[in-house]
């Protein structure tokens, strides 16, 4: 793949001669006490499709957020094709054509597809009137064109969270910019989505031209599509080199500042005779049919298979948001009614669900609040909040979760993601339920983070815990799972154990090819 | 596709289909107790009762749809009100008599009365980055006060072909107040939906960092808005000067109260950026009407507030029911079809 890239009859490839189509230096930023980046670089040439790698907190949101005027700079320049550029907000950027897709969405949910695309720029008549039809037609034949099987006309409320990721790369792409910053825009696409997403991104560097600033977390998503990379650690830049000069295991150590430790993580295989958790015919609306599993104590069952096909519908149906319509659920053997939340605590049985900012956390509230939002009984003493007991309760999680914090005291929101990742599972620790139902509780997050929660899971079984664990990313459910379930179109279509789980077996099944086979 | 073009505009304006139908339940009531109903005095007496909430409604509609709400709108309307009435008649001396050109003085000065007055509520709100319910919980005390210094008494003197003029008929069958709605409608309303800037209400409304991260200018949009809201209120208070030919800083009115929840039965989000003054317009009119179906009804007024609020719950539980209903009916459809294999 590597080598096709590099070919010379190409008419755009990465060279060091020509002047960089951007650049920035000694880039500062600072949120209060907080050092954001300080005295960082970058350099992006035409046709280049850079990667930007670094732990969360490390300063690389911070860097493309200056560049496309969202946060606005301490210190430094920036320059485009050598000419000193100022930006300042979200106009300015628009105006030297950088577009940017983040993670989290910017799309108005009652607008429709079109109205978003065009928003801010629309085509108004001589009175001021939008031109409505314009819009919409206009939208739906550039849609067409880039290959997205979407319509225009439909609000962005009624999309699945993949398809809104689709509409807000759409729009970037609608301004035709000459810099394309993706920061974490493929976290909410399936795998199919970022195929679209990739050739696209090849389409416009190497033979239009461009210049992409990609983030992403995802190792194998960088392998794809790096032409360079830089890595920032600690909000300071640390290196930039072509990809494929160094490996992984070197990348690591710049990203973390330290040897890594490795993957330490061995399996864990379970009880072979006591059922955690039973699930039979289980059914839900149009998204789940038939479902029959059972979760072994002290396992971590896998749930694998493309963004969409039920996952996140089971996990939460299990925790009482959205029952299922038919079927069994058995809970230590012994049959369970689970219609909220509330019930499914009492059964024992907590969430971890996949929205952390929106579902997971009060971000407003200190991060002391939130750990102990589930178990305010526990806590309590006929009625009252026992404030020695609280302190108590959040101090051991924080020490158990080592989340890095100043102050207990302090908005969650202040925390990086990472450290917010841990505060969710902090929470969910902190009530009495031995079934965990994990999320995709590593999306966007950085690598030490990733490590430590791989540890705590493994940890955790060995306490007794049992976890159901969805997750995008095929390469963790191979390193954890001794057994996997690949959902396609809401029904389990293979049920994977110890030798069967592979790469290659899940992805079969994940896009049903799997056959008859149950 | 013809059908897919109903079936979205039915999905963006669910809420505002129940309002209407509400509204012709009241109708079909009013057209049974009323005598008059069905000649000229029927819908011109209907659209004097529902014209003045009607103005104030899309004033508050283009605020809450920038998920700010204004509770200044009542006392706005009142000072505007004791203005027009003191000033009528010495501007109609100073322009030698004529009472058109005195009320076209008038209308004009109350109507920039009004677009300051919204453009000091939106400048506290944009450049004091105070809430808009502080704002204009305050200015409205404002206004009361200097309705108050305006007119210290009730009174003032408006001559009776001005308010003729506004509550009568054009060509003996077009009641006025429906051309005065039709002309909120078609010179304030469309043309600022259709405009960028409207296009901006719903943006910001709908997620306000994110209208900043599409390059729209937050700060223009919400000074426009609440320079409409004030321009509404002036219009409103001009009518109601036409109506009661008098100003009257002490009279109570529901205005506020009113308006925020015509905009609400009529399907608009208070917290932003969902619903249109289509939707307000049907609740404006239930509201305002209910008044008068209490009186065919030998009711006292006073309990109209507690008939209003009544309304206002079933509406809204309406809209709650047929999601409820939806539900229930899908999930039948799955069952059966899950049989069915």
């Amino acid at each position: 793949m590597k080598e096709n890239m590099q070919t010379e009859s190409l008419p755009f490839h990465p060279s060091m001669e020509k002047t960089p189509l951007i650049e920035t230096s000694h880039l500062g930023k600072r949120f209060g006490s907080i050092i954001a980046l300080e005295d960082a670089q970058l350099k992006c040439y035409q046709g280049e499709t850079h990667v930007l790698i670094g732990e969360n907190g490390a300063g690389k949101s911070t860097m493309v957020k200056i560049i496309c005027g969202v946060t606005k700079r301490d210190t430094g320049d920036i320059y485009m094709n050598g000419e000193k550029i100022e930006i300042n907000n979200a106009q300015d950027a628009n105006r030297h054509k950088i577009a940017a897709v983040f993670q989290e969405l910017s799309l108005i949910q009652n607008l429709s597809v079109a109205e978003n695309i065009f928003l801010g720029s629309e085509p108004v008549n001589r009175l001021g009137r939008i031109h409505f039809k314009q819009i919409y037609q206009t939208a739906q034949a550039f849609l067409t064109q880039i290959g997205l099987d979407l319509n225009s006309r439909v609000l962005v409320r009624d999309l699945t969270l993949c398809q809104q990721q689709l509409v807000e790369i759409a729009k970037a792409l609608y301004k035709n910019p000459d810099v394309l910053i993706l920061d974490e825009a493929t976290s909410a696409l399936g795998e199919k989505e970022v195929r679209w997403l990739f050739a696209i991104m090849h389409k416009l560097t190497k033979e239009e031209g461009k210049g992409i600033l990609f983030i992403s977390h995802r190792m194998d998503e960088l392998e794809q599509v790096a032409d360079r990379a830089t890595i920032f650690r600690d909000a300071h830049y640390i290196m930039t080199f072509p990809w494929g000069e160094l490996g992984n295991e070197e990348i690591v150590e710049h990203i973390s500042g330290k040897k890594s430790a490795g993957d330490i993580v061995t399996k864990p295989l379970g009880s072979k005779t006591e059922v955690a958790l039973e699930v039979k015919r289980a059914s839900k609306g149009t998204c789940l049919h038939d479902l029959n599993f059972q979760l072994r104590k002290g396992e971590i069952l896998g749930i694998a298979g493309l963004s969409g096909h039920g996952q996140v519908e089971l996990l939460h149906a299990l925790f009482g948001d959205g029952e299922f319509d038919a079927g069994e659920l058995l809970v230590n053997g012994r049959n369970a009614k689970i219609h909220n939340a509330r019930q499914a605590l009492a059964n024992g049985i907590v969430l971890i669900p996949e929205d952390r900012k929106n579902d997971g956390l009060l971000l407003s509230r200190s991060i002391g609040e939130n750990i102990t939002m589930m178990c305010l009984k526990e806590i309590s003493t006929s009625g009252i909040l026992s404030s020695a007991k609280e302190k108590k309760t959040v101090a051991d999680a924080i020490k158990r979760m080592n989340i890095k914090v100043f102050s207990a005291d302090l908005p969650v929101s202040s925390l990086s993601g990472g450290n917010q990742q841990k505060v969710v599972i902090a929470k969910a620790l902190a009530t009495n339920a031995k079934v965990i139902l994990l999320s995709d509780p590593t999306r966007g997050i950085d690598i030490g983070t990733k490590n430590e929660i791989y540890r705590l899971m493994t940890e955790l079984t060995a306490e007794g815990y049992s976890i159901i664990f969805y997750s995008t990313e095929t390469a963790e459910l191979l390193m954890l799972c001794n057994r996997v379930l690949v959902f396609y179109e809401g029904r389990i279509a293979a049920e994977l154990e110890g030798s069967q789980v592979t790469e290659k077996n899940i992805i079969t099944q994940s896009v049903g090819a799997g056959g008859e086979k149950e | 596709m013809k059908n897919d073009k109903v079936r979205l505009f039915l999905r963006r304006n669910a809420e505002g289909v129940v309002a209407y139908g509400v509204l012709a339940m009241v109708l079909v009531l009013f057209a049974c107790n009323q005598a008059d109903f069905f000649t000229v005095y029927g819908p011109q007496s209907i659209f004097n009762q529902v014209i003045t909430l009607c103005i104030a409604a899309l004033g508050q509609t283009v605020i809450i749809l920038t998920s700010g709400i204004d509770l200044s709108v009542g006392s706005l309307i009142i000072f505007t009100n004791c203005v027009a009435a003191t000033i009528f008649m010495p501007l109609t001396h100073i322009s030698g008599g004529s009472i058109a050109a005195g009320g076209i003085l008038t209308i004009v000065f109350v109507l920039l009365i009004g677009v300051l007055a919204g453009l000091f509520n939106g400048c506290l709100v944009v450049y004091g980055r105070l809430q808009p319910i502080v704002v204009t919980l305050a200015t409205g005390s404002i206004f009361n006060g200097m309705a108050r210094y305006v007119r210290p008494s009730p009174g003032g003197e408006v001559p009776g072909e001005f308010a003729r003029f506004f509550t009568g008929r054009v060509f003996g069958v077009i009641p006025m107040s429906a051309i005065v709605l039709l002309l909120a409608i078609t010179c304030i309303w469309l043309p600022y939906r259709r405009s960028r800037a409207g296009q901006s209400l719903y943006a910001i409304g709908g997620n306000e960092k994110a209208a900043y991260l599409n390059g729209i200018k937050i700060e223009r949009s919400k000074l426009i808005a609440y320079s409409v809201a004030g321009l509404c209120a002036a219009i409103c208070g001009i009518l109601l000067t036409a109506q009661t030919r008098s100003g009257d800083p002490t009279a109570s009115n529901n205005f506020t109260n009113n308006s925020i929840a015509a905009a609400v039965l009529g399907g608009v989000s208070l917290a932003g950026g969902k619903g249109s003054y289509f939707g307000s317009i049907a609740g404006a009119m239930i509201l305002s009407l209910i008044v008068g179906l209490l009186i065919f009804w030998k009711i006292s007024s006073y309990y109209q507030n507690l008939v209003q609020g009544i309304i206002l719950i079933i509406a809204l539980s309406v809209s709650f029911f047929t999601a409820f209903v939806k539900r229930k009916r899908e999930k039948a459809q799955a069952q059966e079809k899950k049989e069915a294999v």
